[in-house]
């Protein structure tokens, strides 16, 4: 699956299983297929996950769809970051009906997927999650993703490290960034990686145990937490998550909610 | 045999504490000993020596400092250390160095523990004894011929197994053979990449699994016994949460072939000391398998102890020390005496939050009062009133175990227990434990370990914050932010208490009106009210009086605390005017109490005076239409609550309206049937004939035709002047055969007269307010016109003593409500111009001042007056009258003039209601509407001409409280049916106020409106029998949360609780959730910031329009209009933060 140089291609793949839309509608020995799945890949976008909202906005998008960008321009990180990304990144936005669930737990669900996805790139790594939804290994982002609700579809998007050649990247980046290769696996195809992601989502936004699933990959459950509060910083402690996908913090004798994660200063 | 003088307990809480007792009992010295985060706990005081363990290790590593606590030992001369459960007790380096310190260590010896702490070697210890074992693969297996083999060998169902499992990955059922090799690969590539080693091992798969262990108990010199099971399949992630013993429903042949195994198994090695045996049982085959042998005390010790009379504890100790079985200190009987007598069950308190995940919770306990009595036992740790709980220890409080006759019976103790228990502070799993052990698989004895995974229900219970609790909530809530009901209208002075007037409750109400209707039914006695010579009187106290002079906000307390003394000392009222009109929707929305239960307790304390009722005939007691067989189920329901008396009106004297409402009172109740005339306009007057006494007698006659008891005449406004009452009652007199019944206000001060000039001009009953809730827009005086017929021929012969006595309790309970008092000085003739009903006046002006007009009131009053005549001089009574009053308001604060309105190129946008008023959808007036302004009003629509209640549909009851089953949680009764179906939303709300507080209509007005004073004492009655002492200490600031904790003492225990104090900006958000009922309600989907914001007020949207978006957890949610309109609010602003399901801003949909 490697694009083209320039301009969009389309690819446009649809199966005739009856199953619709669903976990069951993909087979489980196929190895490129992902049935009912429109795939968009692009050369150069300034980002899928850009593009994923004014194509849906616009109602240009049949569901569900990826869309994938060999580089990314002016890639999205949250309320506006850059995401740095090279030809080794693997940026994707995936775009779902809206599942059935409470909305704040998309995000940590989308990150166990991917999580999910790394460790079985990478099987020795130990791979964890940082909420609500960084993807780390040995204390270095591997991958991070961004979630958006809109018109009755979530809009996932990925962004996940390969081969990043992190000489060129910005100072913070290299500090803080790894990727699969840096760990000494050999990335898969991009095409595996999509396909196993796309899956690790349905999974993740259907599963029952996923709480457990969450909590055995939280690098913060159990252990202290730095929160920044109205005025100042205190020490906590990460006792769960609720249902609303908010982390519980104990301070002292209170209860606190958390819902962005600039409240922990670490 | 060595003697133990002074022994050290390493481990704390509750273990520590019942290790203390057994040994304190065998006359050992104890020492304890506590890290530096246990300084404060109990098993510290519970010892005669306690001495400060691990210094600077952290709280659990403390108690793992195996030099530290033998060093300990050694210092302070302890010989024998006792490891408990957890920490320490089955590490055979810490057994080895107290061997080699020289201590003994209580429990098995160093070999042992390496033996049964080696999973392995205690397969093979089992295998030896012939002990069954899960069959399954000592290899890896692998995809192959030979995969198909070794599982053939295990036997399906199988489980695939990861071998560095845990979270249930790498974990496959597979059922039969077709299934084993896709199963692997996925099974392997899941193991592969979660713990980077795909090996995967066969096992046996057992789909119903009981977890039974048997207690055992040896020597070390080869004599064992065992104490029989415990069942502890009761588990939440590998987690004993409740223990049984005996077994239940366990086959005595498995159960002994179980306890033999046990015995064989530890004999291999002369097991010393109390052991434990662990099983799995097949409950489908009654197959078992040996799992692993503990060899200390277990937490579930309890329930074995309980059902034996064997103390494991003290037999530890002794055994430890050499002292055989049936030394007289030890006394183990032999094998076949050791018997079980009964059953007990265990359940485990903790401190988590089970609504929450089970989360553990910490703080401080405010109250602990814990269970006791017959076959109850606590084994608790610091759990007491003032304990701290630390997050840094296993969260359990106390174990509760039972023990009685039968299974059954120890269920029904453990119940109670579990109930009696009041623990306040922090969250206690008690509610999950309670559902857990009246589930009917518990109790059948046939819980196996997925039990609680398997049964979600066990996790629903009803919220039971209790009673108290959910009282003290509202009155902290009302002294931090204040009642919204008074909010900037009080002031700060000191409130009375009124004093109700003394009467003997024994004293049986003597029979009055009540009694006269069952006895003649309501024609009969029309015709017996006809008979009297007397003037009877209506009391309108409980109803119009207060609609008129406090906006309808008396409550119920203060009306039953004075209903025993009416009954019995005024029991010649003709009625008492209580319900209906607009006290209805205010006893709901804003005194949050329940109309009907107001009825209901009134009833029961007034049995002999008929109940009256304003009912608004079609509007039923709201301010629409209601369908008619909604009507009819209201009149039904009213009646059957007690209502005697249906006073029943049209706001346009539109008879066809007035139809249905009589026909359901006649045809479905047993009560009196009263249709009122409104009463406008000044027949005095030729010029004014709209309104002229032949318009009131040719009425009255139609009203007798349709089947009146009594005829109403409703003065809303006092217009009705005493020359004009007199000539049209002495009109009706001789036109109708029915009993007249005279309502006016007083505004104008002049209507005492119209009532004697009405009575003498045969008025059979007229309607008069206690002296103190009389005058101006109210009734005129009961005392006074009590007193004016006096020794005349009407005497009413009521004991003015009493009514002085009435009078001067409502004086007390007025001044309780001053904030709603109107500020009106004295009665006004003006009246007579603007022709306002008596309860609108004081409701317009402050209308007028919320709309900045408070100036320009003489302009809105004259302006009242102009609409009236541009309508064509309706009948002004609600809901019509508040048509013209936004009609008025709508003109001053738009400068518009009346002919401005018939200038069409001004294309002036009405108000909503005069819209409607035009469609006809409140009736039609006498004479139809004014034709030119109809159709500019309604701009090509075409109007009603039926009555609006026959276009409407039928109602499926049915649906509706299906409907309302789903929103109630709870089967609806036929109260909550007819509330809901006159103000849904309203409705809602009450039951909400009624989830977070309870019943707040028992407390006392003060109370409800204005919170309590420092020091201030009330005594509330839950329930007959059933009351609290309350004292409001003291309040603190806000914490950085916003949060203000607000402490009392209730019952002389100290209590508090937290509220969000709502003045501080930016912190604590005024959280109002949406109505998901209302269209133009817009919600928030999840709880986070408002990251962007795209709407303001007064912006028209089409649904689908994006109207801003939510951002959390790196997650951003667009909001779209719902629904078409023009957006009437934002609550929100960028940055703000919500809650899930926040109103975030409304829209006033686009009628249709």
């Amino acid at each position: 699956m490697t694009p083209p140089k320039g301009g969009r291609v389309r690819r446009t793949r649809r199966s005739n299983s009856v199953g619709g839309f669903g976990e069951t509608a993909l087979p489980e020995r196929s190895r490129f297929a992902l049935p009912n799945v429109r795939i968009r890949a692009y050369a150069r976008l300034r980002s899928t996950q850009l593009k994923a909202i004014e194509d849906l906005e616009a109602g240009r998008l049949a569901v569900p769809t990826v869309i994938v960008a060999a580089r990314q321009t002016a890639g999205r990180g949250q309320r506006g970051n850059a995401w740095w990304s090279d030809a080794g990144s693997l940026c994707a936005t995936f775009v779902l009906p809206a599942a059935e669930i409470a909305p704040g737990q998309i995000p940590l669900r989308a990150g166990l997927a991917v999580a999910e996805v790394v460790a079985r790139c990478a099987p020795r790594a130990a791979v964890r999650v940082k909420w609500p939804n960084d993807v780390i290994v040995e204390d270095k982002k591997i991958a991070g993703v961004l979630c958006e609700r809109r018109r009755g579809y979530d809009v996932i998007g990925i962004g996940l490290n390969l081969s990043l050649d992190l000489r060129r990247a910005p100072p913070d980046v290299r500090r803080g960034a790894t990727s699969l290769q840096k760990l000494g696996v050999r990335p898969p195809t991009r095409g595996i990686v999509l396909q196993e992601l796309f899956r690790a989502l349905l999974h993740a936004f259907s599963r029952p145990d996923f709480w457990g699933a969450y909590e055995s990959r939280s690098i913060q459950l159990g252990h202290p937490i730095r929160l920044r509060t109205s005025t100042g910083e205190a020490e906590g402690q990460c006792v769960g998550f609720d249902d609303e996908g908010r982390l519980l913090a104990r301070c002292e004798r209170r209860l606190y909610r958390i819902t962005e994660s600039d409240q922990i200063a670490r | 045999m060595k003697n133990i003088h002074k022994l050290l307990v390493a481990n704390r809480s509750e273990i520590a504490i019942r290790l203390f007792r057994a040994a304190n009992e065998l006359g050992i010295r104890t020492v304890a000993i506590y890290s530096h985060e246990d300084r404060f706990a109990l098993h510290r005081f519970k010892a005669d020596e306690a001495y400060l363990v691990g210094e600077g290790k952290g709280p659990v590593a403390a108690y793992l400092d195996i030099p530290g606590i033998v060093a300990i030992a050694k210092r302070v001369g302890a010989d024998a250390i006792h490891p408990g459960y957890g920490f320490l007790s089955e590490n055979a380096d810490f057994a080895q160095a107290c061997a080699d310190a020289g201590i003994l260590f209580i429990g098995p010896t160093p070999d042992m523990l390496r033996t049964f702490g080696d999973k392995l070697a205690a397969k093979r210890l089992a295998v030896q004894a012939g002990v069954p074992t899960i069959p399954g693969t000592e290899k890896p297996v692998k995809p192959g011929p030979a995969l198909k083999k070794a599982a053939e060998k295990v036997g399906y169902p199988l489980i695939l197994k990861a071998s560095f499992g845990g979270g249930g990955r790498g974990m496959r059922v597979v059922e039969n053979a077709s299934e084993l090799e896709p199963k692997l690969e996925e099974a392997m590539r899941e193991a592969g990449g979660a713990f980077g080693n795909p090996a995967v091992f066969v096992e046996r798969y057992i789909r119903r699994a009981r977890h039974i262990e048997v207690q055992v108990l040896g020597d070390g010199r080869g004599n064992v016994v065992h104490l029989w099971e415990r069942d502890c399949s009761v588990q939440r992630r590998h987690q004993k949460v409740v223990e049984i013993a005996p077994a239940p429903n366990l086959e005595p042949s498995v159960r002994a072939a179980l306890c033999e195994a046990a015995v064989n198994l530890v004999k291999q090695v002369n097991y010393l000391c109390a052991g434990t045996v662990e099983f799995l049982v097949n409950a489908d085959t009654n197959e078992f398998f040996f799992i692993e042998v503990n060899p200390r005390v277990q937490v579930e010790h309890t329930v074995t102890e309980m059902v034996t009379g064997i103390d494991i504890v003290r037999a530890q100790i002794l055994l430890a020390q050499g002292v055989p079985f049936d030394h007289p200190q030890l006394a183990i009987p032999p094998q076949e005496k050791i018997e079980t007598r009964g059953f007990a069950i265990q359940s485990r308190v903790t401190t988590e939050d089970p609504s929450n995940r089970f989360i553990p919770d910490y703080g401080r306990i405010t109250t602990y009062r814990s269970a006791a009595g017959f076959g109850v036992r606590l084994d608790g740790g610091t759990a007491y009133a003032g304990a701290v709980i630390t997050p840094y220890y296993d969260s359990l409080l106390v174990k509760v175990t039972t023990w009685a006759q039968t299974f059954e019976q120890a269920i029904q103790r453990m119940d109670r227990t579990l109930r009696e228990f009041r623990i306040r502070g922090v969250q206690t799993n008690i509610p999950f434990l309670n559902n857990l052990i009246l589930h009917p698989t518990f109790r059948s004895g046939t819980a196996t370990t997925t039990f609680i995974d398997d049964t979600p229900e066990l996790f629903r219970w009803p919220h039971r914050k209790d009673r108290a609790t959910k009282l003290l909530t509202y009155i902290g809530e009302v002294m931090v932010n204040g009642n919204p009901e008074v909010k900037g209208r009080t002031d700060n002075r000191t409130l009375e208490q009124p004093k109700v007037p003394a009467v003997a409750l024994d004293v049986v109400p003597p029979p009055g009106t009540k009694q006269k209707l069952q006895e003649l039914g309501p024609r009969k006695f029309a015709e017996w009210i006809l008979t009297q010579k007397r003037v009877l009187l209506t009391d309108t106290t409980m109803r119009d009086a207060h609609q008129s002079l406090l906006a309808t906000r008396v409550r119920t307390y203060d009306m039953l605390r004075i209903a025993p003394f009416v009954a019995r000392k005024i029991p010649g009222l003709f009625s008492l005017e209580m319900w209906g009109g607009a006290t209805f929707d205010s006893a709901m929305r804003f005194l949050k109490e329940d109309p009907f239960d107001r009825l209901d307790q009134l009833r029961a304390a007034v049995p002999n005076i008929l109940f009256q009722m304003l009912l608004r005939s079609g509007n039923a007691v709201g301010y629409t239409n209601y369908p008619d067989d909604v009507v009819r189920r209201f009149v039904k329901g009213a009646a059957e609550h007690g209502i005697d008396v249906f006073r029943i009106f049209d706001c346009l004297n539109w008879l066809p309206n007035l139809r249905p409402a009589m026909d359901a009172v006649r045809e479905d109740t047993t009560a009196i049937c009263e249709p009122a005339i409104c009463y406008t306009g000044d027949i005095l007057d030729d010029r004014r004939d709209k309104y002229s006494l032949g318009y009131y007698v040719k009425m009255a006659k139609e009203l007798e035709k349709a089947g009146a008891h009594i005829l109403g005449i409703k003065d809303m406004a006092g217009l009705c002047k005493p020359y004009a009452a007199h000539k049209l009652i002495k009109a009706l007199r001789e036109e109708v055969g029915i009993p007249i019944h005279f309502h006016t206000h007083d505004t104008a001060g002049v209507q005492a007269a119209s009532i004697v000039k009405a009575a003498e001009a045969g008025a059979s009953i007229v309607d008069c307010a206690a002296a103190s809730m009389s005058g101006m827009t109210s009734q005129v005086n009961l005392n006074s016109i009590v007193e004016a017929f006096r020794h005349t021929p009407r005497d009413s012969k009521l004991d003015i003593d009493a009514l002085n006595a009435y009078s001067a309790y409502w004086e007390g309970v007025r001044k309780l409500y001053y904030p709603f008092e109107s500020g009106m000085l004295a009665s006004t003739a003006e009246v007579y111009q603007h022709e306002m009903p008596g309860g609108q006046v004081t409701n317009l002006q402050e209308q007028a001042k919320s709309m900045g007009l408070g100036p320009r009131w003489p302009e809105v009053a004259r302006m009242y007056a102009e609409v009236n005549k541009l309508f064509g001089d309706i009948i002004k009574v609600t809901p019509t009258s508040k048509v013209v009053g936004d009609m008025a308001l709508f003109m001053v604060s738009n400068n518009l003039k009346p002919d401005d309105l018939f200038d069409e190129s001004r294309n002036i946008s009405f108000p909503a209601s005069v819209v409607e008023l035009f469609e006809g959808k409140l009736g039609q007036p006498q004479g139809g509407w004014p034709k030119e302004l109809q159709r500019i009003i309604l701009r090509g629509k075409t109007p009603l001409t039926k009555r609006p209640g026959e276009v409407l549909p039928e109602t499926n009851f049915d649906k509706v409280l299906r409907e309302l089953e789903d929103k109630l949680k709870r089967e609806p009764t036929e109260v909550d049916l007819l509330n809901h179906l006159m103000y849904p939303a309203v409705f809602a709300d009450l039951e909400q106020h009624r989830r977070t507080y309870g019943d707040t209509s028992i407390l006392p007005t003060d109370v409800f409106f204005y919170g309590m004073r420092p020091g201030a004492e009330m005594t509330v009655e839950l329930e007959p029998g059933k009351s609290m002492i309350l004292i409001f200490l003291t309040m603190s600031e806000p914490g950085e949360d916003g949060m203000r904790e607000v402490f009392f003492e209730l019952n002389g225990q100290p209590r508090s609780v937290r509220i969000a104090d709502r003045s501080r900006k930016g912190v604590a958000h005024l959280h109002v959730k949406a109505d998901p009922e209302n269209p133009g309600h817009v919600a928030s989907p999840m709880p986070g910031k408002v990251s962007s914001l795209g709407a303001q007020a007064g912006q028209t949207v089409k649904k689908g329009d994006k109207l801003l978006s939510i951002e959390a957890m790196k997650m951003e949610t667009a909001v779209y209009a719902p629904t078409d309109g023009v957006i009437k609010e934002v609550r929100v602003k960028p940055g703000s933060p919500v809650e899930s399901r926040d109103l975030l801003l409304t829209i006033e949909p686009k009628s249709e």
